[in-house]
């Protein structure tokens, strides 16, 4: 009884220490107000925030719907599987679209972007016309990724208050396109000249600037097929055809103003170590404008340890960055086959040329090349690259062996057939039904049969194309674990700034427009390509006029050298291929199929191709320290069979879906068409 | 006592998930049947199965009571390959209907408002003219070397009145399966990629044969799909305008 008391006492005594004199009406502490933002310390921060969630296609980007698909760490399935330049296991056949429904976090940077645009005259700042000029640059790009995806979206410019009416309609395509060239325009002539990594400044917004009038130029030249007109009469989707060449203007005098930033190709005599470095120096080279950086405490992506070769990751992720054969033929110095554009590993009478190791197909292989895909015999994260699909037992080099597989992009063999296939054309092949790191030899020869990283003949995250590619990869040390790599991501470089402009000045001089402001945009679609080509180590074009050239329209596959890419004619095929060869896995390829309207016609019943190397036991000597066998290799070049159907491009996909979340709240946000 | 605890918490959990009103929404059982007819033939649309070659597009307008501001999505219902329909487990309502990413040219034109009445069963139809008819030229026949053939002509449709584009013929193919299903699905062992027809080829004797000799004697369904070119701002859709289906009893090609 007397501790109940003695309980309630104490509860009624630590109930009076609540009370309190005064009322509580002192401003809350955790909301922020104007005076705390617009200060220079304040609007850095506020504006770091804006540069955090601009979506940009960088490392983290993947096929959760999350974020729209942005800020993913796992960027295994992206739409650069959707273009020939990107393979692996986990996208399949798939095409991705990479239709995520971006939309919310898009209008929270708009919100964000038009408070600052409103809010910072009143405050007497220091600088603040150039704040200003890079909110607008920040709301241009986030708008252009809505833009590219769903055509026209409601155009807010300025914040909506509490009680305003949230319910808006769909601006014309045409209208937010002009909306956010006007927007950048503004950042071109407002914003600092200063370079500070990872923040725009005058001349990247003249560089984004030529990316969408680009864009814009080309939806109005190739896109007719596919307008769109909603209930509301607005043209949703689409933007009117004689436009064209005004964007195109856009476009190549955005990409000229951008020499003024000082910016230059990152060159260097060894061709091949220029391009690599690239995209490891990219945080001091001179050709990185835009881009993005990485810190183990704040910002990692996990690209090293997805991509690398299985055995690298000791099977932990990795294997996912496969190289199609289609893409690889693209390059110079390759021996193609000109009728079909195929890679040619026969002799004259159609058997296959022995070569003198793993790598002497690619002895006289474009640099540009070489530096984008992992090279049998060069050494990637500390080990030694192995590529070999079998050993060929029972005979030697000598040996004439005719082709065994019909390489027609469509015709698959399985790895028990193409044994088969060998052995009927005279020579006995073995291949390991174990995964490749495992190494499994030849009797007792100590020979690996397979090569160490393929390509597979068992399943998951093996080889299956013959190539791995090495762009962006930080393979200098060990495979760094999962959310530990921090290599900066480029989002705008110098060359793409030059291909810019090259492609607006074709598109312009094939159009009546010769030259602009007095200079031959032909001449200098020509000079621009051949920096890029020369960099590269690629092969000069020696002509502006095959620039001009509008006969020959590529839209087969297989009919000759390149025909991977399709395009209207012969000039245009030159610069889209320039782009398929210096932009692959940068995340652009993908949208300039989209721009071109070319994907559902390039990438339709699209198998990969492979490239099948097989070595010879005879004369093969084993490295004791890698356990890697080094031999006289042929070739086969085929239908990759691991994908068993085909990579298709659905046409509706030119525009994506907007999500069906968005509509219910807003009931005049109009659908795009066929969904 | 602690046991007694556990049970009066797990009283007042339950309690918690008790609520005063009984969800008065009906059960959707209203069951609509229906089917597309090819208005040049008089005969059932051929067509794939499921949604990958056409779908019946609903909408229901009765939700919203006229209130401009309430939005309905659409649903999407499967066809069948034989171009009829059915679906049981509809609410009850008032519904606009229509054929929707078809290989024909009528959409929205053909829209229907139909009321789906709850426990009941409405039977639609819709007459819609497909770009092309595509017909067989004699039965199918396999070659010495075990390839699969087939002799077809396409012809393309006349407009129906109204506002509509013409189809331009683009691409045909030979659909070849081991069910009877065959449509958009089929043997990608046998399948073959499209080939490339034009407008000049309307009416002609057509051949095309399969990818690859058949390896294992068996039955085989067989189908013909010819879609045009892609035009969808003016309503074209490439989608395959299919024949009927036949079958053979294939001969094995396989080495042992």
């Amino acid at each position: 009884m007397k501790r109940l008391w003695k309980k309630i006492l104490l509860f009624a005594a630590s109930c009076s220490t609540l009370a309190a004199c005064q009322d509580l009406d002192i401003p809350p502490r955790n909301i922020l107000s104007g005076s705390d933002i617009y200060n220079e310390g304040g609007i850095t921060a506020y504006m770091a925030g804006l540069y955090n969630h601009l979506p940009m296609e960088d490392f983290n980007m993947g096929d959760d719907g999350g974020r729209g698909g942005f800020f993913c760490w796992n960027s295994e399935k992206t739409t650069m599987g959707s273009t020939g330049e990107f393979a692996n296991n986990q996208m399949g056949n798939n095409c991705i679209y990479g239709d995520k429904g971006y939309w919310k976090p898009a209008y929270q940077i708009i919100r964000q972007a038009n408070s600052l645009i409103q809010d910072l005259p009143n405050y007497n700042l220091e600088g603040a016309e150039e704040w200003i000029a890079e909110a607008r640059f920040l709301r241009a790009y986030t708008y252009f990724a809505l833009v590219k995806r769903y055509g026209g979206v409601p155009l807010l410019t300025e914040p909506q208050a509490l009680d305003a009416d949230l319910i808006l309609p769909r601006n014309s395509h045409q209208e937010c396109v002009d909306f956010i060239l006007e927007d950048l325009d503004y950042a071109m002539t407002h914003m600092t000249s200063k370079k500070t990594n990872g923040r725009a400044n005058k001349y990247v917004a003249a560089a984004f600037k030529s990316r969408v009038a680009l864009y814009a130029g080309s939806v109005a030249r190739y896109g007719e097929a596919f307008m769109y007109k909603g209930e509301s009469g607005t043209q949703l989707c689409g933007i009117p055809a004689d436009l064209a060449n005004d964007y195109f203007q856009q476009a190549y005098a955005a990409a000229v103003a951008v020499d003024a930033g000082g910016y230059s190709l990152h060159n260097g005599s060894n061709k091949r170590q220029a391009f690599r470095e690239v995209f490891t120096k990219a945080a001091t080279s001179p050709e990185s404008i835009f881009i993005r950086e990485y810190d183990i405490k704040n910002y990692v992506h996990s690209w090293d340890r997805l991509m690398a070769p299985d055995r690298m990751t000791n099977g932990s992720y990795g294997g996912r960055h496969f190289v199609p054969l289609d893409w690889v033929e693209l390059f110079d110095g390759l021996p193609l086959d000109p009728a079909t554009g195929h890679l040619n590993t026969l002799d004259a009478d159609g058997n296959y040329i022995v070569y003198d190791n793993g790598h002497a197909l690619y002895d006289h292989a474009e640099p540009r090349l070489l530096a984008s895909i992992m090279v049998p015999g060069d050494t990637y994260y500390g080990l030694e690259l192995d590529m070999r699909n079998g050993l060929i037992t029972d005979a030697g080099p000598d040996t004439k062996i005719k082709k065994i597989t019909v390489d027609d992009g469509k015709t698959t063999y399985s790895q028990d057939k193409i044994l088969e296939l060998f052995k009927k054309n005279g020579v006995t092949v073995v291949r390991s039904t174990k995964k490749p790191r495992e190494a499994e030899v030849y009797k007792d020869t100590g020979v690996a049969i397979n090569g160490l990283d393929g390509p597979a003949t068992s399943n998951g995250n093996i080889c299956t194309t013959g190539f791995y590619g090495a762009k962006w990869m930080a393979y200098e040390s060990a495979v760094p674990a999962l959310h530990m790599s921090t290599q900066p991501w480029i989002d705008i470089r110098y060359a793409e700034v030059l291909l810019n402009r090259a492609e607006a000045a074709v598109e312009l001089a094939q159009n009546g427009i010769a030259t602009y402001e007095g200079t031959n945009l032909l001449d200098d679609a020509m000079d621009c390509i051949n920096r890029v080509r020369e960099r590269a180590g690629a092969d000069l074009l020696t002509s502006a006029s095959q620039l001009g050239d509008t006969s020959g329209a590529v839209t087969e596959h297989h009919t000759g050298k390149n025909s991977f890419v399709f395009a209207p004619n012969a000039g245009l095929h030159i610069v889209r291929v320039e782009r398929y060869k210096e932009l692959a896995v940068e995340h652009k390829l993908y949208w300039d199929l989209r721009r071109w309207f070319t994907a559902h016609e390039q990438m339709y019943q699209v198998r990969w191709r492979m490239l099948a190397p097989y070595m010879f036991l005879e004369g093969a000597t084993v490295d004791q320290a890698s356990g890697i066998p080094h031999g006289k290799y042929i070739f086969d070049v085929r239908t990759t069979v691991h994908y068993n159907g085909q990579h298709t491009f659905d046409s509706k996909y030119y525009y994506e879906k907007i999500p069906d979340s968005e509509r219910s709240v807003n009931y005049l946000l109009e659908q795009n068409n066929r969904y | 006592m602690k046991k007694v605890i556990n049970i009066l918490a797990l009283f007042v959990a339950v309690l918690g998930f008790t609520a005063c009103e009984t969800d008065n929404y009906d059960a959707p059982n209203a069951t609509l049947q229906g089917r597309f007819i090819d208005r040049m033939t008089g005969k059932l649309l051929e067509t794939s199965q499921g949604t990958g070659n056409m779908t019946l597009r609903i909408k229901e307008i009765s939700y919203a009571h006229g209130d401009e501001s309430v939005v309905v999505k659409e649903q999407n219902l499967n066809v069948m390959q034989d171009g009829t329909f059915q679906n049981t487990k509809l609410f009850a309502g008032t519904y606009e209907m229509w054929p929707y990413e078809s290989c024909c040219y009528e959409g929205q034109q053909a829209m229907q408002t139909v009321e789906l009445r709850g426990g009941k069963t409405t039977e639609i139809e819709f007459e819609v003219t497909p770009f092309f008819e595509v017909e067989w030229i004699g039965e199918p026949w396999q070659d010495a070397d075990g390839y699969v053939y087939v002799k077809y002509k396409f012809v393309c449709n006349p407009l129906p009145e109204g506002d509509y584009t013409q189809a331009v013929p683009d691409k045909a193919k030979l659909f070849i399966s081991t069910s009877v299903k065959v449509g958009t699905n089929s043997d990608s062992r046998y399948t073959d990629n499209d080939v490339n027809i034009t407008a000049a080829d309307e009416g002609k004797e057509l051949t095309v044969k399969t990818k690859a000799p058949i390896d294992f004697s068996q039955k085989f369904w067989l189908r013909i799909g010819v879609k045009p070119k892609n035009d969808s701002a003016h309503g074209v859709l490439d989608k395959y305008c299919f024949s009927s289906v036949k079958t053979i009893d294939a001969t094995g090609h396989a080495k042992q």
